[in-house]
């Protein structure tokens, strides 16, 4: 082996200057944001302004005709195309996983839920399509303690054993309630 | 709208929507990518730039507010070659490379512009006026320690801030 340049007790502990400033202190960096692909398109998203409701309709098909916009889609379609967000990790057997659609189904949980997706040739025109999207809500109480007041409205349970890949069952909203299970 | 503008130096006239954001004209009309969009919401001033040398956040004004008007973003900031030395850099860009106010460099851009206008109203600002006048721009990961620090060796011409903080109390 050969021995370093330098005995390391000359480098450890010294002050160093970063390496990649010159970029980012002078406006130079290619920032994700910043790429422009050819065809690139811009996606707008309508969200929930209830903590909680049941989504009774969403009509997109006005949004569908706007001009620019590609594809709109709704929580329904990703979750038939998509089914539920797995579990990467389930670290005991019996861990409890809810069904966790990309995009709300047929209830809202938190204010901000995508319920609603445009994608256009750009910004501007997918936000203009939002507002052609009509959704009607039935809004539900929020739970606001834990444990939530009876009856619970959680999504019902699956678990990796009982049901691999929930699918578009996450539109059920039988019982039990999730914490039930572990009891 | 007909628009015309100056953005570093470099003049522009364009056709745009009433709507159209400043930020939006000068990153997808100008090319000035070098000033972010962080929030979307006028809340963290990563786009900030200098509107006839006054700070502003670029995602709250619109491009025809700007008409007339002369733009300087963090592109044109420095006189110098930007990705060669720190030759031609402003102070406040060597100082923050100099005193390790940035970390992933996304807040960067507004915070030097914000603190230029700063200097440009206080020259010799205290810790408390640079403190002040960075509210509205915030940073996620460096924390504000170190731009703080930059600022202040910016305005003390590039002299250690510790001495500089000292001079301030002492005044």
């Amino acid at each position: 082996m050969t021995a370093p340049a330098e005995p390391a007790s000359q480098e450890v502990g010294k002050s160093r200057r970063r390496k990649e400033d010159a970029r980012l202190v002078t406006g130079q960096t290619n920032w994700t944001d910043n790429i422009t692909l050819p065809g690139l398109a811009h996606i707008a998203f309508v969200r929930s302004p209830h903590a909680h409701a049941r989504i009774t309709s969403v009509n997109v098909e006005a949004a569908r005709q706007a001009p620019g916009v590609f594809a709109v889609f709704t929580g329904q379609d990703v979750a038939v195309e998509q089914g539920s967000l797995p579990c990467a990790w389930p670290v005991t057997p019996d861990i409890v996983i809810p069904p966790h659609p990309p995009m709300a189904v047929d209830t809202v949980r938190y204010a901000g839920e995508i319920v609603a997706a445009v994608v256009a040739r750009d910004r501007y025109s997918a936000a203009d399509a939002l507002d052609l999207i009509d959704v009607t809500y039935e809004p539900l109480q929020p739970s606001l303690t834990w444990p939530p007041p009876c009856p619970m409205t959680v999504p019902r349970c699956t678990t990796p054993a009982t049901s691999p890949t929930p699918g578009p069952s996450v539109t059920a909203t039988s019982t039990p309630p999730s914490l039930a299970r572990r009891s | 709208m007909k628009i015309t503008l100056t953005v570093d130096g470099v003049r522009y006239e364009d056709d745009v929507e009433p709507r159209l954001l400043l930020v939006h004209y000068l990153r997808e009309h100008a090319g000035r990518t070098g000033t972010p969009i962080g929030c979307d919401t006028s809340n963290c001033g990563a786009c900030t730039v200098l509107l006839n040398g006054r700070s502003v956040k670029s995602c709250s004004v619109l491009a025809v507010q700007a008409d007339g008007c002369d733009i300087t973003t963090i592109q044109g900031l420095a006189a110098g070659p930007a990705n060669g030395g720190t030759d031609g850099w402003h102070p406040l860009q060597k100082a923050f490379h100099e005193e390790h106010a940035l970390q992933c460099g996304y807040c960067t851009p507004g915070m030097i512009m914000a603190a230029a206008d700063l200097l440009s109203e206080h020259p010799h600002p205290t810790e408390e006026q640079v403190r002040h006048g960075l509210e509205g721009n915030l940073c996620r990961c460096t924390g504000y320690q170190n731009i703080v620090r930059a600022v202040l060796k910016a305005a003390s011409g590039g002299s250690d801030p510790a001495e500089v903080t000292t001079a301030g109390a002492q005044a």
